[in-house]
């Protein structure tokens, strides 16, 4: 059905959509237990469940793909690939700085998927639409509670302007390449299968921008979309899988 | 009515298994008693979170993952339903946290010990939910509505705690030899704390009849001990897996099982400070703590100048 | 009493549609909005709710039947116009408190005189009120409300929170079968 080109598109897109929920739902759960707040230790890990749940939907869209058994091929995705085989951007890999950073990284990333999960919805594959009518229902959700905190932590004290403020220039420009292409991306696009991500793209500016200002944030620029999307740094990622894979390299292909 | 008129009147409430709500009479005592235990548990509940949350982002597999995130997210929300129930009695959850990290409050102190490695995320959740599991059947039935109420709540929520943790600890038995020995190496570990968490032997608790008549404690310490240990060991000898215990035997004859002593004065000492991870568990919740005071002062901030209006999200989809 | 983390907030849950509310527990928000986002992360992260209120605790008079005496007369005018109060009693066995007939009334005191009224014609040990809770029908902040931004959709069923996914009972029979085979061997 698909070729070899539109194929190998295909599957370094979803291994990059399924990337990014998944690595950013791992460094969300770092904060389990550690939370500034009882009630919001308890939501925080429902967003990170969530988009792990959201990471796994669309790595069994990729064994379907392949032609793998997709109940057991996520595991092999996650747990035997190297490092510098992820294909998640830069930015949920970075390490969390701070409440504000990790809460201003998921309002960011909810206000990405409320405008793409939509158009994903139209997509002519017919796994990826299905995979979209699921996670858009959480998402509403999400971005309902991680802008009510932005709000709060932007209009609250001098302090917690001052840490959003710092949190948004380390997280703005990396942030971008969510919205970058992949090398063939344009035949996905041309097929009708994923989305042009420049509309997607303004859509997410004319909603974030006028939101950050309102909470009493300076945004650094319009948002400049790289041409092609990048790797996450290979260091972190190393860093990362490692901690991720302690245990499971401890007896690899076992049952656990 | 004087106070030893109330006093009757309130163990007869109690013997007829009424509910006692924040709002009725009540001796100081089964207060001030109520109010540790309650508030020592939501502290257990949060410090619990600790040693299996550090396993999370090396969970080997993506259903220990997400198991373990769930679970761990429960104990919060476990502790939640205590401290809750607790400030019906009139402490603020900031005066119990108070409490927990200077040292006054204590909580469950099997949190005390190290998890090092993965096997033993399975012994905490198989050895210590169980005996926390029968702790709280019998609480479920307490005299005192809150806390009754809240642990109505936590026992329908822990059915998958214990199994999970029983589930990952099968695997490993049956697995390779590394898993195998991780999994014997974290019984070693966790088998005497989990024995110490029943509490000192019924000739040393003075407390229990008191609890009893109040509706607080239905069985003792010893009583639970023993159908802990009668449940558990035919399973892990079934799995290959053996308490570190010489002397543990069950009488054929009366069904009844033996074990050797356990280290009370280990348990002391533990208890007031000087155990292995004492320090850390406490330094943990006293950063998070700390670390989150300007959130707190934030959110504090923003309500005192806006009155919470719903504002809309403009290019949010329909 | 302050609180860091903001006042407390008295949870209410609706098991299913067409279901009377009852009360669940509380939460600490500091305010309207995050009380109810973080009663649905509390209270609603299994599907056992399909909705819930969230009331400040500090409009809830409480009252247990050991005080019930000491109230005001229900009648009588307490100045000022009347609202609706949500009346929630513990009653019998029950253990959990549960929605009754609203009252209307001037004040919470008088409200609640006015629900010890209602319940006064109880007889049976089953149905003898224990203790009410009365609290103003325009506090409540409730998922369902028409105007609330977010659906806040009932949580689907999730598979890792379920104990059917651990079926250890079935494992530990299958190993005591291979136990028993091989003694037999």
């Amino acid at each position: 059905m698909l070729d070899p080109r539109h194929r190998a598109a295909l599957d370094s897109k979803l291994l990059g959509l399924a990337d990014d929920e998944f690595i950013l739902g791992h460094r969300n759960s770092e904060w389990t237990g550690h939370g500034p707040i009882l009630e919001e230790d308890i939501a925080f890990a429902n967003l990170a469940l969530d988009e792990l749940g959201h990471g796994i939907l669309w790595y069994r869209i990729v064994a379907h793909l392949r032609g793998e058994d997709p109940e057991t091929y996520p595991d092999k995705l996650v747990y035997e690939r190297a490092a510098g085989e992820f294909q998640n951007v830069d930015v949920v890999a970075l390490p969390h700085a701070d409440w504000a950073f990790s809460m201003l990284r998921q309002f960011l990333f909810d206000a990405y998927e409320s405008v793409h999960v939509p158009t994903l919805l139209a997509s002519n594959y017919r796994p990826i639409a299905e995979a979209a009518t699921k996670i858009k229902q959480e998402e509403v959700y999400h971005l309902y509670h991680t802008r009510a905190w932005v709000q709060r932590l932007g209009l609250g004290t001098d302090e917690s302007r001052r840490r959003l403020q710092t949190a948004l220039a380390q997280l703005w420009a990396p942030f971008q390449q969510l919205f970058a292409p992949g090398a063939d991306e344009s035949l996905l696009v041309d097929a009708g299968i994923t989305p042009d991500l420049r509309p997607v793209h303004g859509k997410w500016c004319d909603a974030v921008v006028p939101f950050l200002e309102s909470s009493g944030l300076v945004v650094p620029d319009a948002g400049i979309v790289p041409d092609v999307r990048r790797p996450a740094n290979l260091e972190r990622m190393t860093a990362l899988i490692g901690e991720l894979q302690e245990v499971s390299r401890i007896a690899p292909g076992a049952v656990w | 009515m004087d106070e030893q008129t109330r006093a009757a009147a309130f163990e007869e409430r109690i013997a007829r298994c009424e509910k006692i709500e924040p709002g009725d009479w009540m001796p100081s005592e089964y207060r001030r008693q109520l109010l540790r235990m309650m508030s020592q548990h939501a502290h257990s509940e949060i410090v619990g979170m600790l040693p299996e949350g550090e396993w999370i982002t090396r969970a080997p597999s993506l259903k220990r993952k997400l198991v373990l995130l769930a679970k761990v997210q429960d104990e919060g929300g476990h502790g939640q339903y205590l401290y809750d129930a607790a400030e019906s009695l009139g402490a603020t959850r900031d005066e119990m946290i108070e409490a927990l990290h200077t040292g006054r409050a204590k909580y469950a102190n099997v949190f005390n010990y190290p998890a090092p490695t993965w096997a033993d995320v399975g012994m905490i959740g198989w050895l210590v939910d169980e005996a926390a599991i029968l702790n709280q059947s019998m609480l479920a039935k307490c005299s005192y509505g809150p806390y009754a109420r809240a642990m109505l709540r936590i026992c329908s929520e822990e059915t998958f705690h214990k199994k999970q943790g029983q589930e990952l600890v099968i695997r490993l038995a049956r697995g390779t030899p590394a898993q195998r020995a991780m999994a014997q190496e974290a019984l070693n570990r966790w088998w005497w704390p989990t024995l110490m968490q029943f509490g000192y032997p019924d000739a040393e608790s003075p407390h229990t009849d008191t609890l009893r008549r109040w509706g607080v404690k239905t069985k003792t310490n010893d009583e639970l001990r023993e159908t802990f240990i009668a449940g558990i060991v035919p399973e892990l000898r079934l799995l290959g897996l053996e308490p570190p215990d010489p002397e543990l035997r069950c009488d054929k004859a009366t069904g009844r099982w033996h074990h050797g002593p356990i280290d009370f004065d280990e348990l002391k000492r533990v208890v007031n400070g000087d155990g292995p991870c004492n320090k850390r568990r406490l330094g943990e919740r006293i950063k998070a703590h700390e670390d989150g005071a300007w959130v707190r002062e934030a959110l504090l901030a923003y309500n005192a100048r806006h009155e919470s209006p719903r504002r809309e999200f403009s290019g949010a989809p329909a | 009493m302050s609180d860091s983390q903001g006042p407390v907030w008295q949870v209410f849950e609706r098991p299913a549609h067409g279901h009377p509310v009852r009360a669940a527990g509380s939460v600490h928000a500091v305010d309207a909005e995050t009380a109810l986002q973080n009663a649905w992360a509390v209270y609603g992260r299994r599907p056992t709710a399909v909705a819930l209120w969230v009331v400040p605790r500090s409009l809830v008079l409480t009252k247990s039947r050991d005080e019930f005496a000491s109230l005001a007369p229900a009648h009588g005018n307490g100045g000022g116009s009347e609202q609706t109060y949500c009346v929630f009693c513990r009653c019998g066995t029950k253990i959990a408190y549960e929605e009754s007939p609203s009252v209307l009334a001037a004040t919470a005191e008088q409200a609640l005189a006015r629900a010890i009224e209602q319940q006064a014609g109880a007889q049976q040990a089953d149905d003898i009120c224990h203790a009410i809770w009365v609290f103003p029908a325009a506090a409540i902040i409730s998922s369902e409300s028409p105007t609330a931004e977010c659906s806040f959709a009932p949580q689907p069923y999730k598979w890792f929170r379920d104990h059917k996914s651990f079926p250890t009972g079935a494992l530990m029979r299958e190993i005591e079968k291979e136990a028993s085979k091989s003694e037999h061997a």
